[in-house]
């Protein structure tokens, strides 16, 4: 029963991060093959200050040198928390700028500014800052389709399935095994285990 | 009460030995990273002795070796886990716990599991210390 339960939740981490990127092909929410031998599923919350921790000293480098190189498939899933007044609200933004191609510009800045708008509310302005007065009506327009606010619910979902309690967490499957892995971790140590699953003819 | 208590305290640490020694070292290196505390080498050292140190110890406990010093070995790696741990956890690391093996997260409920194994180790000390029974009679 538990051996079922894990191969359905690995199915369902493995299409919703196929939809994200088959619906567009510029989506950089999940970059990496399908097929890779290793995939990791970030469940992250934009006003979470340990998620901006691993974004930035973490997962962007994995990002460039493991994903972008097609080594191992990194997906992003939405979680944010009750607790995070605007947090859903930046979920939203970086959802429907993902459909422009414009994910990482958005995330990163929201990761980046993370301090002021989790103080302030000004989410949108952050948004506003990164990117030109046409993408950003874009993003208005696209932001208010049902379908966004349904893919994070979505995301939630999944993440609950998984059990997870906390962001980030990570879940790192490989040979069809997850791993939970809570917290900020360093990028030596996560690119060592990521190495030794890969093996030398990586 | 000994003899149970270096059983249970002995089956605990081969069983967390167990837990960790099945899956691959650097995901037990990534849980002690998680906690934020060690520089990476001592990551490394920590992920690839603890497990064997914690097996020895288990075994030892178990057969009843050296007992009088491997009971104060017990508590005082316990109460360094619980110290970790409690700091991790008010500090709000949102991390694994890393106690057995991956998947289960640093809460109330591991906290208060590791208190209560300090707490046996501690008494398990005073009892092959000799503290609770008095002096002992004379030949």
């Amino acid at each position: 029963m538990k051996l079922l339960t894990s191969a359905l939740l690995l199915a369902a981490l493995m299409f919703s991060g196929t939809q994200s990127s088959s619906a567009q092909s510029t989506s950089t929410r999940a970059v990496g093959p399908v097929t890779a031998a290793v995939r990791i599923d970030v469940f992250s919350d934009y006003q979470c200050p340990a998620c901006k921790a691993l974004h930035e000293q973490t997962l962007k480098r994995i990002k460039e040198e493991y994903a972008a190189k097609g080594k191992i498939r990194l997906a992003h899933h939405d979680f944010p928390l009750e607790m995070h007044k605007y947090a859903r609200r930046a979920a939203t933004l970086a959802a429907a700028a993902d459909r422009l191609g414009k994910f990482d510009a958005v995330s990163n800045a929201l990761f980046l500014q993370q301090d002021t708008w989790s103080r302030t509310g000004s989410v949108d302005e952050v948004v506003d800052s990164v990117l030109t007065p046409e993408e950003r009506k874009k993003i208005d327009e696209i932001a208010a389709d049902p379908a966004i606010a349904a893919n994070i619910e979505r995301d939630i979902q999944l993440g609950t399935r998984m059990k997870i309690t906390s962001t980030p967490t990570m879940i790192v499957t490989h040979a069809g095994k997850p791993n939970p892995i809570a917290g900020v971790v360093t990028y030596p140590v996560l690119s060592r285990y990521l190495n030794s699953l890969l093996g030398p003819a990586q | 009460m000994k003899i149970a208590l270096r059983l249970v305290l002995g089956a605990i640490f081969i069983y967390a030995a167990y837990t960790k020694l099945r899956q691959s070292w650097l995901l037990f290196a990534l849980s002690i990273d998680s906690y934020q505390l060690l520089p990476e080498w001592a990551v490394y050292a920590v992920a690839r002795t603890l497990p064997l140190a914690e097996l020895a110890l288990g075994v030892l406990l178990v057969a009843g070796i050296w007992l009088r010093y491997l009971s104060i070995v017990a508590a005082a790696i316990l109460g360094l886990f619980l110290t970790v741990m409690v700091l991790s956890y008010f500090r709000g690391a949102g991390i694994d716990c890393g106690c057995f093996g991956v998947g289960e997260p640093l809460s109330l409920k591991t906290l208060a599991r590791d208190g209560a194994l300090l707490a046996g180790a501690l008494v398990l000390v005073l009892l092959t210390w000799g503290y609770t029974q008095g002096p002992e009679p004379r030949a």
